[in-house]
């Protein structure tokens, strides 16, 4: 159907599930690797002090060897012991003989030199920047020392490491997100689809989702087949018996025409009454057989090109003759010779039902105003009645079969809403819409949209 | 009292059939009935009917069928039941040299009006007239009802006689649908009917294959038979 939702309060905005999906991954990255990093640091302390304990360990051990082989003249040993011990240690260190760095292993800053061993163990001092320095002396030459920098444990995260992680963990998030939200997506879309009308609509295999949105596809297709085929159940349903009451009807009438013959002259009233009635009844059949036919066709059968402007002059004169004697009017306010690809016969019928409709719900002494222009691509034909109008929630109900808009609108003009229908049908058919909305001042304004031919 | 010759009922509705011979006799028709295509083409054929009434669906043969069929050799007017809600139908049957159509249900009293005037057209048949209308080259026998153009027969329908027949005669002036309908068909109208554009459309093909347009159509109001250019 192609009238507008309209009317509806809309729900409150929400997030999408993407969004939320989005949030959700990058939000419990985000924490975790903010958890473990604080946790990490927490123990810094801890292993700092380890660290010192080991280095020192491991300085008090190796450092005697260096500063006995450098006594005894051999620097070069001594130097193959530091070495050693930096490899396993990671420490800077230089082995001091008074002023003169006989051994260099790294950088060590003078302020650690500076620092006056306490007897001869070792002494560790630890500055501002976590760094720790280490003064072993010589149990010999008191001017003799090694001096060592141990560097501090390193903090788990830096800035920029930061940063790109929340980046990466975004980037995979993203694609996390929309590769769980895309079927999701994809149903939605054929939910919508359905909706507007298209029960053909199939979602088939959803590849790489899972076992269940497969499912659920699934049996979404299964859901629409169901919807599909009960649709054409009742539309069959509606059709056959409209077919099988028109043999009945047929003889029931010719019958009233004998018994009116052969009445006395009060029950003419009541026969004339019956015979109005059967009248009424055959046609009803007519448009819902029209209609079950119009659903069924899926392309035009042989299109013509069919002058729109012709057939609303032709038509509205047709239908001032009727309204005129019911004191109403129709009249052609614009025009333009416009053609269109299609059926005359069920054009002529899809812009007459429209037309009737509007006559019908005119009040006396109004007119009918017909239209018809080129807009874009397409032309309009819009046709307005200065009636009571639809309430705004029944606009799109209008077009289907034997909706009831207004209990008392609808008694008041015998209208059994069925021409609507077969317009809405007949125009789908041509590839176009139809589409009604109540007009500025009162009244109800029809619009039937069609590819224009160029 | 009957009037006008037998009629012949095809329709496959025995009960439908038996009580509309019941009305129509009551009418004043005399009424032969026949429930299948091949059976009503048949008797159709036999020449001893004034009027066909022909349902379209029909075992055996359809109604289009037979009407194809039975236009190869009869002009016999012929009045097609269609199905209501099948308006193609209706269209198609006019089409096919159908005189009339009325779509099922239909009131009896229709259908009984509707062969009375069917039977007027070919009534005026026996009229004592003999005259001849000639607008261009084409010629028109009123009381032979044959049409010539340049010479040659054209064979039509009573309805497309009838049509053409007024039209001649008021050749030049503008004929109303509304008055058409009332002359040819003999009945009014009603909104949305097309009968008179589809039995002009056939004329139109009948008289002028190649295409060139004598009869014209008057926007909302009806056609007119164009004067010859240069009177012979």
């Amino acid at each position: 159907m192609s009238a507008p939702v309209s009317g509806k309060p809309r729900p409150p905005k929400q997030w999408s599930l993407f969004t939320r999906m989005f949030a959700a991954f990058a939000l419990v990255t985000v924490a975790t690797t903010t958890f473990v990093s604080a946790y990490w640091d927490s123990t810094l302390a801890r292993r700092q002090a380890q660290r010192v304990l080991l280095v020192s360990d491991a300085l008090r051990l190796h450092g005697p060897e260096a500063l006995a082989l450098h006594d005894e003249g051999d620097d070069e040993g001594a130097r193959r012991v530091l070495d050693a011990l930096a490899a396993e240690t990671d420490l800077r260190m230089t082995l001091i003989d008074g002023e003169t760095r006989v051994v260099s292993i790294g950088e060590v800053p003078e302020a650690a030199i500076a620092i006056v061993p306490e007897g001869d163990a070792l002494t560790t001092r630890t500055n501002e920047r976590d760094q720790t320095w280490l003064v072993l002396p010589s149990e010999r030459a008191s001017d003799t020392r090694i001096v060592a920098v141990a560097t501090p444990v390193q903090r788990s995260l830096r800035e920029l490491r930061i940063v790109l992680l929340i980046l990466a963990t975004a980037l995979a998030s993203f694609f996390l997100a929309r590769l769980l939200t895309r079927p999701i997506v994809m149903l939605r879309k054929a939910t919508h689809r359905i909706a507007e009308g298209d029960t053909s609509v199939r979602v088939g295999e959803v590849a790489g989702a899972g076992e269940e949105i497969a499912g659920l596809a699934a049996d979404f297709d299964r859901m629409t087949e169901r919807i599909e085929d009960l649709l054409a159940s009742r539309e069959a349903l509606l059709r056959d018996v409209s077919h099988e009451l028109r043999s009945p009807l047929a003889r029931l009438q010719v019958a009233l025409g004998i018994a009116r013959k052969r009445a006395a002259p009060d029950l003419v009233p009541l026969l004339d009454r019956m015979e109005r009635e059967t009248e009424r009844l055959g046609e009803l059949i007519g448009l819902v057989l029209s209609m079950a036919r119009l659903e069924q066709a899926k392309d035009l059968t042989a299109p013509t090109e069919v002058r729109l402007d012709e057939l609303v002059d032709s038509l509205a004169s047709d239908a001032s003759f009727e309204a005129e004697a019911r004191d109403r009017a129709v009249s052609v306010r614009k025009k333009e010779p416009i053609s269109v690809r299609g059926d005359a016969e069920l054009l002529r019928q899809a812009a007459e039902n429209v037309v009737r409709n509007a006559v019908r719900f005119a009040p006396a002494g109004t007119d009918v105003e017909i239209e018809l222009v080129r807009v874009a691509e397409d032309v309009e034909l819009r046709v307005r009645d200065h009636g009571p109008g639809v309430p705004e929630t029944a606009l799109a109900e209008i077009f289907r079969p034997f909706t009831r808009v207004d209990e008392a609108r609808d008694r008041a003009s015998g209208g059994a809403g069925i021409g609507l229908a077969i317009t809405e049908r007949a125009v789908r058919l041509h590839g176009g819409s139809v589409i009604a909305a109540n007009a500025d001042g009162g009244g109800l304004r029809v619009t039937i949209r069609l590819p224009a031919v160029a | 009292m009957t009037i006008g010759g037998r009629i012949l009922l095809v329709d496959d509705d025995v009960e439908l059939a038996s009580l509309i011979s019941d009305y129509l006799g009551s009418e004043g028709f005399e009424i032969e009935l026949a429930h299948d295509g091949e059976t009503g083409l048949a008797r159709a054929r036999s020449g001893e009917h004034a009027m066909i009434v022909l349902d379209v669906m029909l075992p055996k043969r359809n109604g289009f069928d037979v009407l194809r069929a039975l236009r190869e050799t009869s002009r016999v007017p012929v009045l097609m039941l269609t199905a209501r809600g099948d308006d193609v139908d209706r269209i198609v049957g006019l089409e096919m040299g159908a005189d009339d159509y009325l779509g099922k249900p239909f009131n009896p009293r229709e259908l009984a009006a509707r062969l009375r005037a069917i039977q007027r057209r070919v009534g005026a048949q026996h009229g004592p007239q003999r005259e001849l209308i000639e607008v261009g080259e084409v010629a028109l026998d009123v009381g032979a009802r044959t049409v010539r153009r340049a010479g040659k027969e054209i064979v039509l329908t009573t309805a497309e006689f009838s049509l053409l027949e007024l039209l001649l005669r008021s050749a030049g002036r503008v004929v109303s649908r509304d008055t058409i309908a009332e002359t040819v068909l003999g009945r009014r109208l009603s909104a949305f009917d097309r009968s008179v554009d589809v039995h002009v459309s056939n004329l139109r093909k009948k008289l002028d294959p190649s295409g060139g347009d004598r009869i014209k159509t008057v926007r909302g109001t009806g056609y007119v038979y164009a004067m010859p250019e240069s009177p012979t």
